[in-house]
């Protein structure tokens, strides 16, 4: 599935400092310096003085530096960006499936893609974005291979066990009031409120129009209004429609 | 509903709230919240159902050792393995 994953320049927001011109993706690209060859090509990133900055502990630096550090060689530079995407990966995944073991193997593999696609970045979008693309098609295969029916919509088979805490109150009550929205409305409203992605970011991820983005968020949040006031109601579920499948 | 006097959609709060709007679209709307009673009550509800949300915090259970699992490879020197790393 990673050798799917798509294409940083798939993306039209440009970071600062970004190159703007698009660039082949390949056109000039030696090993390790990502074919980065110049000042006007990489937009003025210092490899050697970010990872200066990284070493000394300066943690300012912006993702899409980190990520260009890194595909520079710059190993430090991806530990930071570990440590800021590992809990938000996480939850992308945790609040999509219920095996939150699962969860980890996929934030995992999702590490490991961009480790991969390293090679092939270029900083001609938001870091976020590219990475959240990246989960998101590894969640599709996961779909593909049926294990989200299981569990996530499965859930009823497999529910958590009775909540001792707090914390586990909120989640089993939010999973199963954003469970019974329809699952677009559902993608749609969770990319908006955890992942934080625009409108337009979402239209791109899900490969839907900006229109349907509105619309189905509007939907998504009076049904989640509506359900929460009322919580534990009957599962009203689509269930095990593909979300590819949705029209929107 | 949008008329002559009541110049802002239940949308647009929306799109307000979630930053969506133009500057000059987020001053109207804004200018309206100000006498509109309903429309701060709708953008209220909106901001509930996302500080509901909120509060869903999954379990934190990806652990630290993952980063050292992973090793930090050089960018090209990648494993294939789709999961577990060496």
């Amino acid at each position: 599935m990673q050798d799917n994953l798509p294409p940083f320049s798939s993306y039209k927001t440009s970071p600062p400092g970004a190159p703007k011109e698009p660039r082949g993706r390949d056109a000039g690209r030696g090993k390790g310096d990502f074919g980065l060859g110049s000042d006007q090509v990489t937009g003025g990133v210092d490899f050697e003085a970010l990872e200066d900055r990284i070493s000394a502990s300066d943690r300012t630096g912006s993702d899409e530096e980190l990520m260009v550090a890194f595909a520079a060689g710059g190993t430090s530079a991806f530990t930071i960006l570990f440590d800021r995407y590992r809990q938000p990966l996480f939850g992308f995944f945790g609040r999509r499936i219920a095996d939150q073991e699962r969860a980890e193997e996929l934030t995992q593999e999702t590490f490991l893609a961009v480790l991969r696609a390293a090679e092939r970045y270029e900083p001609t979008a938001k870091f976020r974005t590219w990475i959240y693309a990246i989960a998101f098609k590894i969640l599709r295969a996961e779909r593909s291979k049926g294990v989200f029916r299981g569990s996530f919509h499965g859930a009823k088979e497999e529910a958590p066990e009775a909540a001792t805490q707090p914390t586990q109150d909120v989640e089993v009550m939010m999973r199963h009031a954003v469970d019974q929205l329809d699952r677009l409305d559902r993608e749609v409203l969770l990319l908006r409120e955890f992942e934080q992605l625009s409108y337009t970011e979402i239209a791109t991820l899900l490969e839907i129009p900006l229109n349907t983005v509105r619309s189905r968020l509007f939907r998504a949040r009076l049904a989640l209004q509506t359900l929460l006031a009322a919580p534990h109601t009957t599962s009203q579920t689509d269930s095990d429609e593909d979300l590819e499948s949705d029209p929107g | 509903m949008i008329t002559a006097s009541h110049p802002v959609a239940p949308q647009d709060l929306m799109y307000l709230l979630d930053g969506e709007l133009s500057l000059d679209e987020a001053r109207t709307v804004r200018a309206h919240l100000h006498w509109c009673k309903d429309c701060r009550q709708i953008a209220h509800e909106f901001d509930a159902v996302a500080k509901s949300l909120s509060k869903w915090v999954t379990s934190p259970g990806f652990h630290a050792s993952h980063a050292s699992a992973i090793g930090l490879p050089r960018a090209g020197e990648i494993p294939n393995s789709p999961h577990k790393l060496p």
